[in-house]
């Protein structure tokens, strides 16, 4: 299962809505109008279909890489 | 979840309809087949960041994204003669079988011919010709005043040696955003240096060899090295339901080709917007799979131009009144009916008033 972290672009975010239309438990608008993730980081898939429908382009989603302590 | 699903198109609508197909799950072979030589890339960049230099690798996702998804990407390949009954056509060179058929191959832009240095706006290897005839001693012009035109405008002036912009209308952007705000993109064009000939048409183009004038319809004529012609696309549409579907069972369409039913709307609707050629495609891959669920969104799109960032929502070819707020670096014109209803909403470096105008439209 892969973990992902979201981040947004407050300069993009217009506040439009279509993440928490599709994710509602990943992401909520803020009193100023703009989006904010609810977590940083999330197994939720939900993540990437939101990000790809950021009319703005505002929402990054980056697959985190399991992280292997070497010795 | 199984069966063949045919794509024809490798845009947006097409190429999204394909990666929602494996998010929801479908395992069965998808193809989708696109006319020009890339892969799939975001057309809104054309005219912003990749003509600006600013951008060379428009993809909409990294190059290896498709072949990991198992979704056949076939570039410079058309789908022709397809045969609905039997569910079959020519892919390329391939007699393909399909159980689904997407058809989401776009628009073309509407182009005039003429001497060489006359250039459209509508693909990447458009954008990329442009770009490469652009240096600072060019001078431009551009027919037509509508989003292309002021994008190329806006992109270009400063770094080359003038910019003529002629539009019939007798202000940019006029049919869709009504006078005023039509009158202030015209002033703005002005105040940036762009010499906007407004009430005009061409009539001509002349030179030998290269484009040497524009012939306007008012008699004057304009020197140019390089033309950008942006005035709207032709194609035929495809009707299609709420969710996508055509009449006929197992044909699909999406995006800017889709003649999409809007229940709230009561009409079919057309549109060239990034965001329902998204919200289409996911709908169309939804009926795919046999989840079918209707796409109703007010339409949305935006253009970054002479400093202004305007955004616009919802859909309105007529309204009673236009209500402006705020100066003119940074404003919102709501568009409402005799009641008072909001029809359509724009944004000037307004951002998020537009999430609450979207909102109040659905409501």
């Amino acid at each position: 299962m892969s973990t992902y972290r979201i981040t947004i672009d407050p300069g993009l975010c217009s506040g439009f809505g279509a993440c928490v239309d599709l994710a509602p438990a990943l992401f909520r608008l803020e009193a100023g109008g703009v989006a904010a993730p609810v977590t940083a980081e999330t197994s939720d898939p939900a993540a990437v279909d939101a990000a790809a429908a950021c009319p703005m382009g505002a929402i990054f989603v980056s697959e985190v890489e399991d992280v292997v302590h070497a010795a | 979840m199984t069966g063949t699903v045919l794509i024809a198109g490798a845009g947006l609508a097409g190429s999204r309809t394909a990666e929602t197909l494996r998010s929801l799950g479908h395992d069965g072979r998808i193809v989708v087949a696109g006319d020009e030589p890339h892969p799939p890339y975001e057309r809104p960049a054309l005219s912003k960041e990749l003509l600006g230099g600013a951008r060379d690798d428009p993809w909409l996702r990294p190059p290896r994204f498709w072949e990991k998804h198992g979704i056949e990407l076939l570039l410079d390949t058309s789908v022709r003669d397809v045969d609905r009954a039997r569910r079959t056509a020519l892919v390329g060179s391939e007699q393909m079988q399909w159980d689904s058929l997407v058809v989401a191959t776009g628009v073309r832009a509407r182009r005039i011919s003429g001497p060489p240095g006359i250039h459209h706006l509508r693909t990447l290897d458009d954008a990329l010709a442009l770009r490469n005839d652009l240096d600072e001693r060019s001078r431009v012009v551009i027919v037509g005043a509508g989003f292309i035109g002021g994008e190329v405008a806006s992109t270009v002036v400063g770094s080359v040696a003038s910019v003529t912009v002629v539009e019939p209308q007798s202000a940019p952007l006029e049919r869709i955003l009504g006078p005023e705000i039509g009158g202030l993109l015209a002033a703005r064009h002005r105040a940036y240096g762009i010499d906007l000939r407004l009430n005009v048409g061409v009539e001509g183009f002349a030179g030998d060899g290269q484009i040497e004038q524009v012939r306007l319809t008012d008699g004057d004529t304009i020197s140019a090295d390089v033309v950008v012609v942006g005035i709207g696309t032709t194609g035929e549409a495809v009707e299609v339901d709420a969710c996508g579907r055509t009449a006929t069972p197992g044909v699909y369409a999406c995006g800017d080709v889709a003649a999409w039913w809007r229940p709230s709307l009561e009409r079919h609707l057309r549109t060239e917007h990034w965001t329902s050629a998204a919200g289409q495609a996911r709908a169309v891959a939804s009926s795919i799979v046999g989840a079918p669920s209707p796409y109703d969104e007010p339409g949305f799109f935006w253009s970054d131009q002479l400093g202004l960032r305007l955004q616009h929502v919802g859909h309105a070819e007529t309204w009673h009144a236009v209500v402006l707020e705020g100066n003119e670096d940074a404003f919102t014109a709501r568009y409402v009916d005799r009641e008072g209803h909001l029809l359509a909403a724009l944004a000037a470096n307004s951002a998020t008033a537009i999430g609450s105008f979207r909102r109040e439209l659905v409501a």
